[in-house]
Parts: structure tokens; sequence; C-alpha cells
């Protein structure tokens, strides 16, 4: 690992326990011009936050298995790693908008992979 | 001497229905056979209801004991039955030598002689006895007698169908499984309702709240169910205020269920209401609730899935164009289901159904929508969003939304079974009608319905597009 030398790519963790969908959104990541770190759950997102500190974005699903979803991961990285910048997307129709934390992005699924690619380099690029 | 009275069909059962065998000594009934003693001047006089085997005195003034006490006879004593069978007034003048009556036990335990007797009709026609006039001794009866009697009977008559009528409200009110409850207003001095009193509830409030009739009446609502304060009395309120019947559910927590409310004003600020238990509706609404999120959930998951497959497979081609017109007529068609689901897969309204396609453009800014409330079944929701998606990319490409002032203007009104739609564009760049023939064009050509009737307009000041459609057609489930 090139521990010593900053990333030329700004990091994007993705969180989906869907492999194919995960997979999508990884090429969307890189397509856009990130590099991408992949989680299968919100329990595996946060220990990968807690060892890496260069992950600027996190895109996740919010149905997932494991002791906690997508919404409450968000709710704990606005807790623990406020400066990151989140992107929600999930399958169902409308999520209670006081579940997902400020300066938050949703996504209904099916998602517009222009639109999120759109946000993902506005939000890299401060 | 007849064992019983023939009955026509009916005769019996709207007697039993009328309540009057079990109401003895009205207090009207006993005045009117006074004023019968003291006007023809007899000794007794009756108002009986002939049973099937006994005669029931609704009113009755002069009978010796027993008959009195019992209020009835058997028919061996009935001379009204009499009446009732031939539908006709029977005049006696000495029951002693008179053929149909000299049998009868009444001439010896009653002491009848004389018998003038009326027939007295249930207000759905069939006969339920008779008014009488008995003397204990012979009597020649006038046609002016007769003329009394049967002028009295016609009160008699009107005083049963009152009767009836209201047995008939006070039994559907006893009997029936909505509750009722009747109440007045409590007013604070401003003369804000702030409360209701209860005045009178029927058995199935009691059945239906499980509070009792003596815990219910005279009881503010504020004492029994406060928890039901802050809903309904803004629900009173309105009724009380605009006079106009209102229909209010409301979920009570204090009991655990949903009640519908039928609520209207009754005269003195007071109020009535209808109350049904829902909450078995209400619940099966919710599990309904519950399965079309299910649903759309799975369904929009699916479509991602098709997405993220068809990204994958469609990686290695160069002509990005083609993949991106494959996503957003998946986004358009997964919109639609978003809003078909919104009203349980039954119609989606046309406007919503434009708005959800023009979305993907992301200028909505420049269109402008403007229809009456037109409801798709999901069929035509699923092809006009293809349709609307399709003039909109074009419109974006080449058209009125490829520069930075056009405009859209979408329009569509209904004549009789015809819905038109017209798509205009505006202030765009000049328009050259295009060659290809690919996909996005044959969608446009299908229109609303898949059959076609599409006219599209080349104008050089901005392309348009008339898209005409049956509402039955457009409206098919």
């Amino acid at each position: 690992m090139a521990q010593f030398k900053a990333p030329a790519r700004k990091v994007v963790l993705v969180v989906e326990d869907e492999p194919i969908l995960r997979m999508m959104a990884i090429d969307l990541v890189e397509d856009a011009g990130f590099e991408a770190v992949e989680a299968r759950s919100a329990d595996e997102a946060v220990e990968i936050l807690e060892v890496r500190t260069d992950i600027r974005i996190v895109f996740t699903d919010v149905d997932m298995p494991g002791s906690m979803d997508g919404l409450m991961l968000a709710a704990a990285i606005r807790d623990r790693w406020p400066p990151i910048e989140i992107i929600i997307t999930s399958g169902h129709r409308s999520v209670n908008e006081s579940m997902i934390p400020a300066n938050t992005e949703f996504f209904s699924k099916p998602y517009d992979t222009v639109k999120v690619t759109r946000v993902l380099q506005r939000m890299g690029a401060h | 001497m007849s064992e019983s009275v023939s009955n026509p069909p009916g005769r019996l059962r709207e007697i039993r229905l009328s309540g009057l065998l079990d109401r003895p000594g009205s207090e009207q009934f006993q005045l009117l056979t006074e004023h019968v003693r003291i006007s023809l001047g007899v000794p007794v006089a009756i108002i009986s209801v002939v049973d099937e085997n006994r005669q029931v005195f609704a009113g009755h003034c002069g009978l010796p004991e027993p008959w009195a006490s019992r209020g009835e006879t058997p028919l061996t004593h009935s001379f009204c039955q009499h009446v009732v069978e031939n539908a006709e007034p029977l005049i006696v003048s000495d029951a002693n030598v008179h053929e149909l009556v000299m049998r009868n036990h009444a001439i010896a335990d009653l002491g009848v002689v004389a018998y003038l007797g009326v027939p007295i009709a249930l207000p759905t026609g069939e006969l339920a006895g008779a008014l009488a006039a008995i003397d204990t001794v012979q009597r020649e009866w006038s046609e002016r007698d007769l003329r009394s009697l049967e002028t009295l009977a016609k009160i008699v008559e009107r005083e049963i169908s009152v009767g009836v009528s209201e047995l008939k409200y006070r039994t559907l009110y006893e009997d029936m499984q909505e509750g009722y409850y009747v109440a007045g207003a409590v007013r604070d001095e401003g003369g804000n309702l702030v409360d209701i009193r209860f005045e009178d509830i029927n058995p199935a409030f009691e059945r239906l709240t499980g509070l009792s009739k003596q815990a219910v009446v005279g009881t503010c609502l504020s004492d029994l169910v406060p928890t039901a304060m802050e809903d309904m009395i803004p629900a009173y309120e309105r009724v009380l205020t605009s006079g106009h019947s209102l229909l209010h559910s409301n979920k009570e927590r204090t009991l655990g269920r949903w009640y519908e409310n039928r609520i209207r004003k009754l005269d003195g600020d007071r109020l009535a209401s209808l109350l049904t238990d829902i909450t078995d509706r209400k619940t099966a609404e919710e599990r309904q609730d519950l399965l079309n999120n299910e649903m759309s959930h799975r369904l929009k998951n699916t479509f991602a899935m098709i997405q993220a497959i068809a990204s994958q497979t469609l990686r290695p081609v160069e002509d990005r164009q083609y993949v991106e017109a494959f996503e957003k007529r998946l986004h358009t068609l997964s919109g639609a289901h978003d809003i078909l689901l919104r009203q349980n897969w039954h119609s989606a309204s046309l406007g919503a159904v434009i708005s959800a396609s023009m979305e993907t453009t992301g200028m909505q800014a420049r269109l402008t929508l403007s229809g009456t409330d037109v409801e798709l079944g999901p069929r035509a929701a699923l092809s006009t969003s293809l349709l609307v998606h399709e003039l909109a990319t074009n419109a974006v490409k080449y058209g009125a939304l490829s520069n930075d002032d056009g405009i859209v203007d979408i329009r569509w009104s209904t004549n009789g079974d015809d819905l038109s739609l017209i798509w205009t564009e505006r202030d765009g760049p000049v328009v050259v009608q295009p060659t290809a023939k690919g996909f996005g064009s044959k969608l446009i050509r299908m229109g609303l319905v898949g059959t076609g009737n599409v006219l599209l307009s080349y104008e050089p000041t901005g392309f348009s597009a008339t898209v005409t459609a049956s509402l039955k057609q457009l409206q098919v489930e």
C-alpha cells in the first residue's frame, strides 16, 4: 500500500449487500473519477471507516442485513466522521425525511447514474 | 261458530310487528273507549286486536272482571273476530237471536246482548281488530251510532299508525348494528366548543365501545374518553357551525379501535352520530398498504438489478448514447410504476405521469403543464410515460430544450370520450424534420395507448405533436 503517498484519486466507500448492484455502483464511482472501496454491510463499512482515514464520500444502500441499516450508518457517520459526505439510495418509495441526516443526498432506486455522477463530482470538488 | 278467524297471509305477522299485542292499556285508547261509552250511551266499549286464538284489548272501558284485569279473552268470547273476518261492521241488536253469535260465550260470561263493531286497520291495510260498543240489554243501533263509531275508529287507526312508526324507529334504534349517540354541546364563556355531554346512546354503542349506558349518559366526553378530545371536538364544532353532516374516522387510543362517526347537527346546539367500528377494515387497508409497499420495494429493486445487469453487460459498448437511452427508458417505466403503486395499481393521474416522465430532463422550469384531471389505467400510464419521455428526449437533443431559452407547453383536454394532448415547442433552434426511424420515433408513433393517432408537425417555429385517444381505452384496467 502506498502509505506515504497521498492517493491520486479521492476515495468513495460503496456500501451495498447485493453484489450486482454493488458492481454497478463501483463502476459508476470509478467512471466518475474516484477510487472505490466496497463494503457488504453497514457494520463492515464502520470497520473500514475506523481504519481508513482517506474516505471522503460514503455511497450507501438502506436495506442491508446486519446490526444496522444504511440510515443508521449515515447517522453514525454524521456523529463520528462529520466531514464525510453521504449519498443514500433505497428501493423504498420514500424514506422518512427525518431519518436522513443533514447534508445527505437521497436517490430512489433505480437511480439515474448521470445524476448520481453529478452529485459525486460536486461532493468531490471540495 | 268458527274456531278461529281466517287470516289472510301476513295479517298475524303484521299485528305482532305492530306491537299492539304487547302494549296493553295505552292511555289514548283508554280515553277513546271512554268516549265511545259516553257518546253512544253504552256501558262497555272495547278496542280489540284479534290474534290467532284470542282477542287482546288495546283499550277497554266497563268490562266485568276477570276480563278487565286480564285484558284479553279467548276467541270463544269474541264478536270482534267476525268484524275482521267479514271486513265490515257487525250490528247485533240481540245476540240471543242473532245467527252468527247466538252461541258465543261472551253472552253468558260478559253479559253481551247488543253489539256494534267496526273494523280497525293497520297502516299496512291488514285488519287488526274492531272498535266496539257493547250493551247488556237489547238495543237498536242507529245510523248515527254507526257513523260515530266509524269516525272514532279512524282516530284509533291514526293512533295505531303513530305507534307503529314510533315502534319501528325505536326497534331500529335498539336493534341496529351501528352505535348511535345524541350529545349536547358544552361551550366556554367565549362560545367555543370545549366538550360534549352524552344524552342518549343505543345498545350497539355500548357493545362497540364497551361503555355502559349508565356510565355514558350525562357524562362528558372529556371524562369518558379524554384521548378522543383532540380529534373529535374540532369535527363536532365543524358540524355544529356549518350544519353539514360529516363522516369522520378516528383511531381511539384508549379503546384501541378505529371508529367511523357520521355526525349531524340536531336542534338546540346538539348533535347525533352513527358510530361504526371499522377496525377490521382499517387493519385490512393497513395490511394492503404494507403489501403494496413491499411489492413496490421489490419491483424497484428488480428495476435496479436490470439496470445493473444492463450496465455491466453493455460496458464494452463504445457508443454510450444507446446505453444511456436504455437506462432512461427504464427509469421512465420505473417512475410510472411508482405513480401507479401510489394508488394501489388502479390508476395514475395524467399530470403526475407527464411530470414524472419529464423529470429526467431536469428542465422542469421550462415546461408548462395544463389540463383537467384525467385518470389513466395501468397500461395507458406505462405507454404514456414512454411516449412523453421520448418527446422530452428529442426536445433535449434537437428541440426547444436543446438551447438556453426554448420552452415546452403541454396541454390536454377532453371532449366526450376523446382526450387530446398537445405538445408544443417554442423558441428552440430551427426545426429540421428528422430522418432517423429509431425505436424512439416508433414509441412516439404508437401514441398514448399503442393505437397511433399521433400528428407530428415540424413547423420552423417549433415542433408540435397532437396525440388523441379514447378515454375508455386510457382507463382500461
